[in-house]
């Protein structure tokens, strides 16, 4: 399973000594059949919560245990290249999610920059020897506002994404588990 | 056929440089020039057409042919028009029409030999070389060229002069024959064809291309057209020369009360069909096949359009279509069909390295396999402030950021900063 690769390829948290999180590991279990994921877009890492402003929506029907992996500005701390948000799995999907909510900027430059964030963090997951399981894994742009009009390029883009990771890249605001 | 349109300071054309192959697609805001490039290349395919004294300092014709496609007004005192195709080189510079019909030439060359030809009992060095330059021709039917070593000297002289005849017969199809216009106004056809004569008697100036559209519709012998990609059971169907939207079997209405995008459709699909009877190559220019059309419906038409085109590649097959379109749908249905094309070439085609039979049939499911569209025989060209900037990745074979795709994320990003008006 992914997260003991994680665990022993990864470690936890690295910014542990000057976290606001309430939960300061990197790893979080949740068994509810909904729940929302915040990202403030400061330098704390997303969260959990239960109501409020948030952007991503999980559906987890079956109330099995979601794994959430908080990557950027928790698990990994690398220069240079920015990594997506966080991870979700169970023990049959996993989904690697970047969050592009409320901050200033266009779409089409956030998208763009959503890319290169979720490429750069399969690239460096497999750098470290995690093994994911591709045919069940999903790279998700989170928009907010989710508004989904026919665009050739962006179809190229994540048709060049497929072919370059072998994983399937979609823009949604809520994933399934 | 693969062709090059290079024009400088025509109406809001500044300077362009376009590399046309057998699908070719403008895109571009309104008043950009993508109709104006489309008709220009209409006009310069077919120069013999159009000038009347074999080509040297013909300008009035040339007026003509622009006066005919309403971009006569385009035309300034430094405007340069070069095309080139394999057929000929036409260009309007210094407002002097200079036509070189290159392969016209090679043929004449050739010609010159017939009488060496009847004379010797062998093929002279010099002929072989000729033909072997026409092989060069893409259009040209290959196999024309086989002149047998093994056969008789009445026999080879037979088939040098068939070979001759044939490369004249399409040399003059080619110079001759202009891209069929579908023009945006094509339901505006079906309008007026009842009232012809009193348009006639009237004066009302219809511009030509459209009624040389009406011309080609009132040709057609297109009897029926099943229309089940606009909705279930709809067929036309050319009754004693009236054209009628059938609902079901027994209820049927007149074309011209049908609903616009079905008229708008109809009108593309009857010249298209005409040629899929016929064995020339033909180029068709269609203006917005989106108009008056559901998204849905836009898809499906441009996968069933593209699926009737056979490829180009010599005279006596398949069709060149050149669209202009302001539809993110149609953009996004020609990038599908690319992207089939990548899917079957490397997984779904028996003779692909990456063969595998499932693809293959859930390919199939998707895009049928002829509505595929090879990059290589693609261009797509973003058309605006003047110029124009290529929209295909010819790399990776699949379109990229252009300003129709950037409207839907125009239209995100507002809605991104009225909500954030809201909290």
């Amino acid at each position: 399973m992914i997260l003991q690769q994680l665990k022993d390829k990864l470690g936890d948290c690295k910014f542990a000594d000057k976290s606001l999180c309430e939960n300061k590991s990197s790893y979080h279990i949740i068994n509810e059949k909904e729940f929302f994921i915040f990202d403030a877009e400061d330098i704390q890492p997303v969260r959990i919560v239960h109501s409020g402003d948030y952007q991503l929506t999980v559906n987890n029907s079956s109330s099995s245990a979601i794994f959430l992996v908080k990557t950027d500005r928790c698990l990994i701390n690398e220069e240079g290249q920015k990594k997506c948000d966080c991870v979700l799995f169970n023990d049959r999907k996993t989904y690697f999610v970047e969050i592009k909510g409320s901050s200033t900027g266009t779409r089409k430059d956030k998208r763009n920059k959503a890319i290169q964030q979720l490429g750069n963090t399969i690239d460096y997951f497999e750098t470290k020897g995690v093994v994911l399981n591709k045919d069940e894994t999903t790279a998700i742009i989170c928009f907010k506002n989710y508004s989904r009009i026919a665009g050739a390029a962006n179809d190229t883009k994540f048709g060049d994404f497929a072919k370059k990771y072998q994983i399937i890249l979609e823009e949604k605001y809520n994933i399934d588990f | 056929m693969q062709s090059r349109l290079i024009v400088k300071n025509f109406g809001p054309i500044k300077f362009v440089d376009l590399d046309l192959r057998n699908v070719n697609v403008f895109i571009g805001p309104q008043a950009s020039g993508k109709s104006a490039l489309a008709k220009l290349y209409t006009i310069f395919k077919a120069p013999r057409k159009f000038l009347k004294n074999g080509g040297s300092d013909n300008r009035a014709s040339f007026l003509d042919a622009l006066e005919e496609y309403n971009i006569a007004a385009f035309l300034n005192i430094d405007t340069e028009i070069i095309f080139e195709s394999e057929v000929h080189k036409l260009s309007y510079i210094d407002q002097t029409i200079n036509y070189y019909p290159k392969l016209k030439h090679e043929i004449d060359e050739l010609s010159t030999k017939i009488e060496d030809f009847k004379k010797a009992d062998f093929i002279d060095i010099t002929v072989k070389n000729q033909i072997k330059k026409l092989e060069n021709y893409q259009s040209i039917n290959p196999k024309w060229h086989e002149i047998s070593i093994d056969n008789t000297h009445e026999n080879k002289l037979d088939q040098f002069l068939k070979v001759l005849d044939s490369a004249i017969e399409l040399e003059n199809y080619f110079s001759t024959q202009a891209p069929t216009y579908i023009a945006a106004e094509r339901s505006f056809i079906n309008l007026v064809k009842d009232f012809s004569f009193n348009l006639l008697l009237n004066k009302v100036p219809i511009p030509k291309h459209i009624l040389l559209l009406g011309a080609e519709l009132e040709r057609s012998t297109i009897n029926e057209i099943d229309l089940a990609f606009l909705d279930t059971n709809l067929k036309y169907k050319n009754i004693n020369g009236e054209g009628r939207i059938f609902v079901n079997e027994k209820t049927s209405i007149k074309l011209i009360e049908a609903a616009s995008g079905i008229q708008s459709a109809v009108n593309i699909l009857i010249p298209i069909l005409s040629h899929d009877k016929t064995s020339y190559q033909r180029s068709f220019v269609i203006e917005e096949p989106e108009l008056n059309l559901f998204p849905k419906a836009q898809y499906t038409l441009i996968k069933l359009i593209e699926s009737l085109r056979q490829e180009a590649y010599s005279y006596d097959r398949g069709a060149i279509h050149t669209y202009t379109t302001h539809s993110p749908y149609i953009l996004s249905a020609f990038n599908n069909l690319l992207y089939a094309s990548k899917v079957w070439n490397e997984k779904g085609s028996p003779a692909s390295a990456g063969y595998v039979p499932e693809i293959e049939n859930k390919l199939k499911e998707i895009i049928p396999p002829n509505a595929n569209i090879q990059p290589n025989i693609f261009s797509a060209y973003q058309i605006s402030g003047g110029g124009a900037e290529t929209i295909l990745n010819r790399e990776i074979g699949l379109i990229i950021d252009n300003k129709i795709d950037d409207v839907s994320d125009e239209m995100g990003d507002d809605f991104d900063a009225l909500t954030r008006l809201m909290i």
